[in-house]
């Protein structure tokens, strides 16, 4: 009989008198919850309600530009009303001139960008070029659509450079591939949406695409709960891509912007006296 | 929630779509082209969810190709309608179910004839004049039956088909603000957004 101190895994105090024979009993802690299952948290159905189910918590967007193409992702995952990380990387660097983003599915993201870029790097080996962002984007549309009504939840941005330019594809995992330039994808897009579309201009500089995107995911974070941490921003261009910001704090930025128009933060503008 | 609609006239036929794709409530592109050409006097527009219109309509384009390259390079109207059709019907029993999506065929053969024909998602096949797919349907058959009169010249169809548009953006719930307009003449297509 092998002989542990039940101390030994942090349960001393619950050990009844009774339960002396089972004290060399080997007692394993209960396994840690899996702490990554998805993005958007308990999976469970609307009921029905089609109307607000957003590829879930999350906002990415990309927007093309005179320079080439601007992505700004937030990096929240939240299970229900737990935040299980606010570091999540979303998004995904399938080779030195292609990036995807990532919402809906994590491990759906993760595993069918890793395979894109698995062929990405098979077809520059064996045709000696590049694969095109359109086709890379093509080759994922093609796997979706065999996976359609299975249960996959991806709604993935393509962002890459390739001979004919700078190129920005919207996928998901109903199998649709959209070509566009302006694209935000998540439960915060919304919000995003309406900062990105208001300031936006195909003849911006670099900084103030920078700018732009930053704005834009702060104001989804801002109103939308199941967005927040902080803002990674990428910029690509025809030379592949930088990543501009590695995590810059939402936070930080609310009292930035807030200072910068004179206000302090406290969500008190309109100074609402109870008494 | 696509409109496509279109009209048949004495040397031409206009197919138009409106070029928003939705998802949920989200507008996420206002500029999709939902014509697709089959060859240069051939235009189908689809209407369905992104993925399914995508889908089958590339696999009527590259069929279509196919066929032309095994028959020897050209297939009328009437054919590519009624091959489209065939495609369409033998979905329905399949284990995937029908193709999701339902389409205006248009065009003018050889011989300067125009004809426009309506397709369905379970393979109804009818050639009309004037028609549309969609709720676009309930907006526009009225006017376009009050309208149409046989034998239209090419600015009238134009005409004709901008009082559509603007129907469709007085009283649809649904805002469509672009409109992609493609004209077939024996001289090839024409492409306009309204």
């Amino acid at each position: 009989m092998i002989d542990f101190d039940p101390s030994t895994f942090g349960l001393a105090h619950t050990y009844q008198k009774e339960d002396k024979d089972e004290i060399n009993t080997l007692r394993m802690p209960s396994a840690p919850q899996v702490i990554y299952k998805s993005l958007n948290g308990p999976t469970q159905t609307n009921g029905g309600n089609k109307l607000n189910n957003f590829k879930h918590g999350t906002t990415t967007l990309g927007f093309v530009f005179k320079e080439g193409i601007l992505i700004a992702v937030d990096s929240r995952a939240s299970m229900g009303s737990f935040l299980s990380s606010e570091q999540v990387r979303k998004v995904i660097e399938i080779n030195e001139y292609l990036l995807g983003t990532m919402a809906g599915g994590a491990a759906d993201c993760q595993y069918w960008l890793a395979y894109l870029a698995n062929h990405c790097r098979t077809y520059e080996l064996k045709n000696g070029s590049k694969l095109s962002v359109a086709a890379a984007s093509k080759f994922l549309q093609g796997i979706l659509i065999g996976y359609k009504n299975s249960g996959l939840s991806m709604g993935c941005m393509i962002a890459g450079t390739d001979l004919s330019g700078q190129h920005l594809y919207y996928i998901d995992n109903d199998g649709m591939r959209l070509k566009g330039d302006i694209f935000s994808v998540g439960s915060g897009s919304t919000y995003a949406y309406g900062v990105l579309d208001n300031h936006y201009k195909y003849d911006m500089s670099v900084n103030e695409a920078v700018e732009l995107g930053i704005r834009a995911i702060y104001h989804a974070t801002h109103r939308d709960t199941a967005s927040g941490g902080v803002v990674r921003v990428y910029h690509i261009h025809q030379n592949g891509w930088t990543k501009v910001h590695d995590g810059l704090d939402v936070v930080d930025l609310h009292y930035q912007f807030a200072q910068q128009k004179g206000l302090v933060g406290d969500g008190d503008e309109a100074k609402q006296r109870l008494f | 929630m696509d409109s496509i609609f279109g009209l048949q006239g004495s040397d031409f036929v206009i197919v138009a779509c409106d070029g928003s794709i939705a998802h949920s409530i989200l507008k996420i592109k206002e500029t999709e082209d939902k014509i697709l050409k089959l060859d240069d006097h051939k235009i189908f527009g689809i209407s369905g969810e992104g993925a399914d219109r995508n889908s089958f309509g590339e696999l009527v384009h590259k069929n279509h190709c196919l066929i032309r390259y095994k028959t020897g390079g050209y297939m009328n109207l009437k054919e590519t309608a009624h091959f489209v059709r065939s495609m369409y019907a033998q979905a329905i029993r399949s284990r995937d179910g029908p193709h999701q999506c339902n389409g205006l065929l248009g065009g003018v053969d050889q011989d300067g004839t125009p004809s426009l024909y309506w397709l369905d998602y379970l393979g109804s096949l009818q050639k009309i004049t004037r028609g549309a797919q969609g709720y676009a349907n309930y907006f526009l058959l009225g006017l376009l039956d009050n309208q149409y009169k046989p034998n239209l010249t090419k600015e009238e169809g134009i005409e004709i088909i901008k009082k559509c548009i603007k129907e469709l953006q007085t009283r649809f719930l649904i805002a469509q603000n672009k409109f992609i307009v493609k004209i077939v003449t024996k001289q090839g297509i024409e492409t306009f957004t309204i």
